[in-house]
C-alpha cells in the first residue's frame, strides 16, 4: 500500500526520500485540462477555511451554480434529513429527497434467504422490504438534479446508488450504526482496536463463561492454534 | 406543482407496503420508474448480487458492527480481492490504520493520496487515472473533501463506497453539526424525550 505507508509525502512537501514503489516515479507529464475552470483554487480555498461539511456543500453548490440538490436518505436518518433540508432551505438552495424504502421492493425478489429477512441476526426487527437504491437514483435523474447527496446509505447500497445516478454524487453522512454515524471513531480508541484485533471467536469465548478454565483447556487452545 | 419531498412525509407508509396519495410521493409521480428499477434488478446480475449481499450484511451486523466491518464483510461476500483506498493527506494516520485492518482480513490493498489543493496540484481527472492504474475490484473513500468527491464521482467503472466523510471543522464527524443544532434540539425535545419518557 504505497501512499498509506509513506510518512514523508514527498510528492507535495518536496522533503524526504521517495519510496521505491511510488506512483510519482514513472508518471508522464500529463497536460490534461481542468474539468472546471478554477476548481483547484477553489479546493485550496476551502481547505484553508476549515469549515464543516454542510457548509462545504453550500459553498460547492454556489461555486458550480447548482440550483437543485437531490438527497438520497436512509429511513433510519429521517430526522436528520429534516434538519439538513431546513438548513439548505435557509441558504436558498432547492432540495429534493427520496427515502431508501421507496416503492416497497421486497427482499424475497432479490434472493435474500429467509433467515435474513424479517428479524436480524442480532435480534432487531427490520421488516421484509428491501432498500431500493436503483429507484432512488432513477427518481433523482428524472428530477434533473445538479448534485446528489448521500445521507447514511449502507456499504453496498451506496455503491449501487453511485452506479446509477447521473449527477455528481458525494457522501454527506457515512452511516455507522454502532458509533452514532461516526465511522472514524473505531480508529481512535481502545475498543475499536479490540474489535478488530484481539477479539476471540464468539463461540470459543462463550464456552468458558460457565466454568473455570483448566490447564488442559489452555493446552488444547494452544495446540489448536498451532495446528491452524 | 410541488416537488418530491420524502423529508416532509411523516407516515413513511412505504416501509409497510403502501404509499402516500399526495403529489410529493415519488411512487405517485413517477410510477414507471419503479417498473424500470425492478427490470434492472432482474437483468443486471451485478446489481442484484450487490443488493442481496448488502441486505444480508445489514441483517448479520445490525447495530453490532462498525462501518469498516460492514465494508469488509460486504467485500468478502462479493469476492473482491483487490481494494484501493483513496484519502486526503490530512487523514493519513486514519487511513494507515484502516489499511492495516483491511490487510489483516486478507485483502490486497493499495492506496492513493489526493493532492488537488496542495503544491504542484493534480487535477481530479489525473486522480481518477491514478486510482484506475491500481486495477481495483472495489474502491473505498477514506475521507475526501466534498468538492473533490463530487468531481471524481463521474468515474463509474468500479463500484465505490465511502468509509469516512471528511469534516475538517468537526473531527470527521459531520453528523455532529446536526445533533448540536437548534433544529435538532427542538425536534429531540418533542420526539425522543416525550416519547420514551426521558426528562
Amino acid at each position: 500500500m504505497p501512499c498509506a505507508n509513506c510518512a514523508d509525502q514527498t510528492c507535495f512537501t518536496g522533503q524526504g526520500k521517495m519510496p521505491v514503489d511510488c506512483p510519482e516515479r514513472n508518471r508522464e507529464e500529463s497536460g490534461s485540462q481542468e474539468p472546471v475552470a478554477g476548481f483547484v483554487e477553489f479546493a485550496a480555498q476551502i481547505r484553508k477555511k476549515q469549515i464543516n461539511r454542510i457548509s462545504e456543500v453550500i459553498e460547492y453548490a454556489r461555486f458550480m451554480k447548482i440550483e437543485k440538490i437531490g438527497i438520497a436518505c436512509c429511513i433510519g436518518l429521517h430526522d436528520e434529513l429534516r434538519v439538513v433540508t431546513n438548513m439548505l432551505k435557509k441558504t436558498g438552495l432547492h432540495s429534493v429527497s427520496v427515502m431508501c424504502k421507496t416503492g416497497t421492493y421486497e427482499k424475497k425478489s432479490v434472493g435474500v434467504p429467509v433467515r435474513f429477512r424479517m428479524t436480524t441476526q442480532t435480534g432487531y426487527a427490520v421488516g421484509c422490504v428491501a432498500c431500493n437504491p436503483v429507484a432512488q437514483a432513477m427518481v433523482l435523474n428524472r428530477e434533473k438534479t445538479g448534485l446528489n447527496l448521500i445521507i447514511g446509505l449502507c456499504a453496498g447500497h451506496d455503491s449501487i446508488f453511485m452506479k446509477y445516478s447521473e449527477a455528481p454524487t458525494a457522501t454527506l453522512i457515512a452511516k455507522d450504526r454502532s458509533n452514532g454515524h461516526n465511522p472514524a471513531a473505531i480508529l481512535y480508541n481502545f475498543y475499536g482496536d479490540n474489535f478488530f484485533g484481539r477479539r476471540p471467536n464468539p463461540e470459543g469465548a462463550a464456552k468458558y463463561n460457565y466454568r473455570r478454565i483448566r490447564p488442559i483447556d489452555l493446552f488444547r487452545m494452544v495446540k489448536k492454534k498451532m495446528r491452524s | 406543482m410541488s416537488e418530491i419531498q420524502c423529508a416532509s412525509c411523516f407516515q413513511q407508509l412505504c416501509v409497510g407496503g403502501g404509499f402516500q396519495k399526495k403529489n410529493f410521493c415519488p411512487k405517485n409521480v413517477y410510477p414507471e420508474v419503479y417498473v424500470a428499477a425492478e427490470a434492472e434488478y432482474a437483468t443486471d446480475a451485478e446489481t442484484r448480487e450487490m443488493a442481496k449481499n448488502a441486505a444480508i450484511m445489514e441483517s448479520r451486523g445490525y447495530i453490532a458492527w462498525p462501518r469498516l466491518k460492514d465494508i469488509i464483510e460486504f467485500a468478502k461476500a462479493m469476492k473482491y480481492a483487490r481494494l484501493t483506498v483513496f484519502f486526503c493527506p490530512d487523514l493519513w494516520r486514519e487511513t494507515k490504520r484502516a489499511c492495516r485492518i483491511l490487510v489483516k482480513n486478507g485483502f490486497t490493498v493499495s492506496s492513493r493520496v489526493c493532492r488537488t489543493c496542495r503544491e504542484n496540484p493534480r487535477t481530479p481527472d489525473d486522480f481518477i487515472d491514478d486510482i484506475m492504474n491500481t486495477s481495483p475490484d472495489f474502491v473505498i473513500n477514506a475521507g475526501l473533501c466534498f468538492a473533490q468527491e463530487a468531481q471524481i464521482s463521474k468515474n463509474k467503472d468500479i463500484p465505490a463506497t465511502a468509509f469516512i466523510a471528511r469534516d475538517s471543522a468537526l473531527n470527521n464527524y459531520p453528523a455532529s453539526a446536526i445533533y448540536c443544532s437548534d433544529y435538532w434540539k427542538d425536534w429531540a425535545e418533542d420526539v425522543y424525550r416525550k416519547k420514551f419518557g426521558l426528562a
